[in-house]
């Protein structure tokens, strides 16, 4: 048995590391993503007070703060059973739809885009952002930075912090908008829409004019047939900010379709002693291992989950992007992992579209920002975060203070997902013991479609992180270091 | 030409994110220089040797942890600890107030949700969460959870201008318009009961707003969104202790509170970022 380690894996939010094992004659046996740290919150949370968890949580993950902040506080609508004002509605989904915006943009041409624009075998010290601006040039750098800043500000606007906003209260937010306010959000949306549709349009001549890439994407190595799952609106269409919970099968029909607070009845968590972190699967189906199929409850949350979860989006021209997208790829669901990216530019045109219906929404500038609470008790909170659905569940005691916190995150859920794309990249494309910086790469492409955040993790074992690959023999003794990098 | 070192321990991205947000200043910068490694952002796998400028964000957690930042000091000219976490623990830090095996157990075998039986076993953690200074010596710190993109601006172009950057020498409270006339309220209030006037002091009115403990510089936005200062760049320069420091700042209010102060209610709230370098965290490890 030889061990091939990919220490730290990089081009992500937080840490992991992959561990490949080959058998005698050098092929895939099994690859393990691992995330080796538990930071507790869903336990230190208890005791603290109510309000104070909107502020907690977005600490779990600095790329995803919005969504948790939303998340919490919707929660906290629940448990204290208040609807929050029509105006915090908007203004919330609005944020959500800032923060779409700044997160898929950092994800798409910081994270993914090397992979292509530079290659996925270029040599590694220019597959990376300087790599991708050097090959496009500054001014389509500066436009990716400008819009990124345009989804933070926007986000800012209101909630006090881009990346960690204070604004949400249950039963409402805050802080309202002002007409100049409310004028410049509007004016950095529309700008959205056009960088969206351009973006739509670079990845159309960078990827999907490269047949190599087509033949990538489609390749069996990427493909895994699971459920999907996502927030949809009363017309089936992707929402990320309210909804119900619809799961759909590898059919691509719906397999089961319910409110948040339900959520225990299908959703479950799988341990396993070599992680920190947990793997969510239907509870109707079961936990089958790491296999796909309509027999194992493994589902796909985040960009191409939520699509395939959906049957379109309810902004107009997001609408026609999603439609050509399965057309060009063969009809819904879409089971290729690396089809993550163009549905995530999908979002990205839906976010901006949809930011620019809210913030010409006559209701935005609304003075209703808060309802009254009632008593505390017990809520469920779900919005969409960039990388899949998540779930807040607080139990409040009678004086507002936190008895019991679940979490469910979207990484979690995709994790299962994770560990079996790896292992079949890996299998597909490590064969006889030829195993190069190249083929290792495209095993992390595999994981970096996801855009996982493992904010909760970090490195594990003691001694140096270096890019090494450790070959070892049947008796676990190093036979050949490889350096990397 | 420097050659800068950006690197996320245990913590959660937030602030490489917000190192981003410096936008077009960042562009200059990194032209100016050179990033060597970076694992967010750049594919390199190995520490590099000669580092003139190690960026650190998130505390330490594990063992391994551990050794890369004592490789990082071996092998950089000058340490920033970037952010709350990297500073002073931050928020995950809170978990230091719950014992590390307890944790594990609520966690994994006694959870709504969660299948029983399994304990993840063979990964090392550490007790505790810390931040970096507990292992390495710190030459710098840029507050804040995120920290504000100008601190960071202004730090490294200091630096990589042979510049000592300065602190900021004020609290959170002289970058806030709020209206403040030295008269309290008679009760904590709490921010979802009611709504605070927007203009007023939010610690004269009852809300529990860590402004007057925490270090300036940020431009009061949270105050400013309608909600209390969370206390996310720690206490203020030459200040040890924050939670001490906001006990003090709120003499006024205490004195004429009609209800009882729970301390162990508001712990978590006095130390948001700073639990794990706080006196009585220190107390409470010399017991263990």
């Amino acid at each position: 048995m030889k061990i091939v380690t990919i220490d730290p894996i990089t081009r992500l939010e937080g840490h992991g590391k992959i561990e490949i094992f080959l058998n005698e004659d050098g092929n895939v046996e099994n690859a393990y993503l691992q995330i080796p740290e538990l930071r507790g919150f869903e336990r230190f949370c208890e005791g603290r007070k109510a309000e104070d968890m909107p502020i907690i949580t977005p600490r779990i993950c600095g790329v995803c703060p919005v969504a948790h902040h939303l998340a919490s506080t919707k929660t906290l609508d629940a448990a204290y059973g208040v609807e929050p004002t029509e105006t915090a509605s908007k203004l919330r989904e609005l944020m959500n739809c800032g923060y779409f915006i700044y997160d898929h943009t950092l994800h798409f041409y910081f994270l993914a885009a090397p992979d292509f624009v530079v290659g996925p075998d270029a040599p590694p010290s220019e597959r990376n952002i300087f790599g991708v601006l050097k090959k496009v040039g500054l001014d389509v750098g500066r436009e990716v930075i400008k819009h990124r800043a345009y989804g933070q500000r926007i986000t800012e606007t209101f909630g006090g912090k881009a990346t960690h906003p204070t604004c949400g209260v249950p039963g409402g937010i805050s802080k309202g908008l002002n007409e100049e306010e409310r004028q410049s959000i509007e004016d950095m949306a529309r700008s959205s829409v056009e960088f969206a549709k351009f973006s739509l349009g670079f990845f159309n001549d960078v990827v999907l004019s490269n047949q190599d890439y087509v033949d990538l994407i489609l390749s069996d190595s990427y493909q895994l047939k699971t459920y999907n799952m996502g927030l949809v609106d009363d017309n089936n269409h992707v929402n990320f900010y309210g909804g119900d919970i619809r799961v759909t099968d590898q059919q691509g029909k719906e397999y089961v379709k319910f409110v948040e607070q339900d959520y225990l009845d299908h959703v479950c968590e799988h341990v396993e002693p070599w992680t920190y972190s947990k793997f969510t699967y239907l509870k109707d189906v079961g936990w089958d291992g790491f296999t796909d199929g309509p027999r194992s409850g493994v589902f796909r949350v985040g960009p191409l989950g939520r699509l395939n979860a959906a049957d379109g989006m309810a902004t107009p021209q997001a609408a026609e992007e999603y439609k050509r997208m399965y057309k060009t790829l063969g009809g819904r669901p879409i089971q290729s992992t690396l089809a993550f990216h163009w549905a995530r530019l999908v979002e990205l045109l839906y976010a901006a579209e949809r930011a620019v219906e809210l913030a010409t929404d006559p209701g935005i500038t609304g003075t209703d920002l808060r309802n009254p609470v009632g008593e505390p008790g017990e809520g469920v909170g779900v919005v969409e975060a960039a990388r899949g659905t998540l779930i807040h569940h607080y139990k409040l005691d009678q004086e507002g203070i936190i008895k019991k916190v679940n979490l469910v995150v979207a990484t979690t859920m995709n994790y299962a997902d994770i560990c079996m794309s790896i292992r079949d990249a890996a299998k597909g494309l490590i064969k006889n013991n030829n195993v190069n910086e190249g083929l290792l790469n495209m095993v992390e492409m595999a994981f970096r479609a996801y855009d996982p955040c493992f904010g909760c993790s970090t490195h594990t074992l003691p001694g140096k992180a270096p890019l090494k690959v450790n070959i070892y023999d049947d008796k676990k003794r190093l036979v050949e270091t490889v350096q990397r990098g | 030409m420097a050659r800068i070192l950006l690197i996320g321990l245990a913590g959660d991205s937030g602030c490489q994110v917000a190192a981003l947000g410096l936008h077009e200043a960042l562009v200059d910068i990194l032209v100016a220089n050179e990033l060597i490694y970076a694992p967010t952002l750049l594919d390199t796998k190995e520490i590099p040797d000669d580092i003139d400028v190690a960026i650190v964000e998130g505390g330490i957690r594990n063992t391994h942890e551990e050794e890369i930042i004592k490789e990082i000091r071996e092998k950089a000219k000058i340490v920033i600890a970037l952010g709350a976490c990297a500073a002073f623990g931050g928020i995950p830090g809170l978990a230091n107030l719950r014992h590390g095996k307890e944790l594990m157990n609520e966690i994994y075998n006694n959870h709504r949700g969660t299948d029983r039986g399994t304990i993840p076993t063979h990964l090392e953690s550490l007790p505790e969460q810390h931040p970096i200074k507990h292992f390495v010596k710190v030459d710098y710190i840029i507050p804040g959870c995120p920290p504000e993109v100008t601190d960071i601006a202004y730090t490294l172009t200091s630096l990589l201008s042979g510049n000592e950057p300065e602190y900021n020498r004020t609290q959170v409270c002289e970058d806030c318009p709020r209206e403040r006339l030295g008269e309290y309220e008679t009760s904590l209030k709490r921010i979802h009961e009611e709504i605070p006037d927007p203009d007023r002091c939010l610690l004269e009115q009852g809300y529990f707003c860590m402004g007057p403990a925490t270090m300036g510089g940020c431009g009061a936005p949270c105050p400013q969104s309608g909600n209390t200062c969370e206390g996310c760049r720690g206490s203020c320069l030459d200040v040890d202790d924050q939670g001490m420091a906001m006990i003090d700042a709120m003499t006024g209010l205490l004195t004429q509170l009609k209800d009882e102060f729970d301390l162990n209610l508001y712990s978590a709230m006095l130390y948001r970022f700073t639990y794990a370098e706080s006196v009585i965290s220190e107390l409470a490890r010399r017991k263990k």
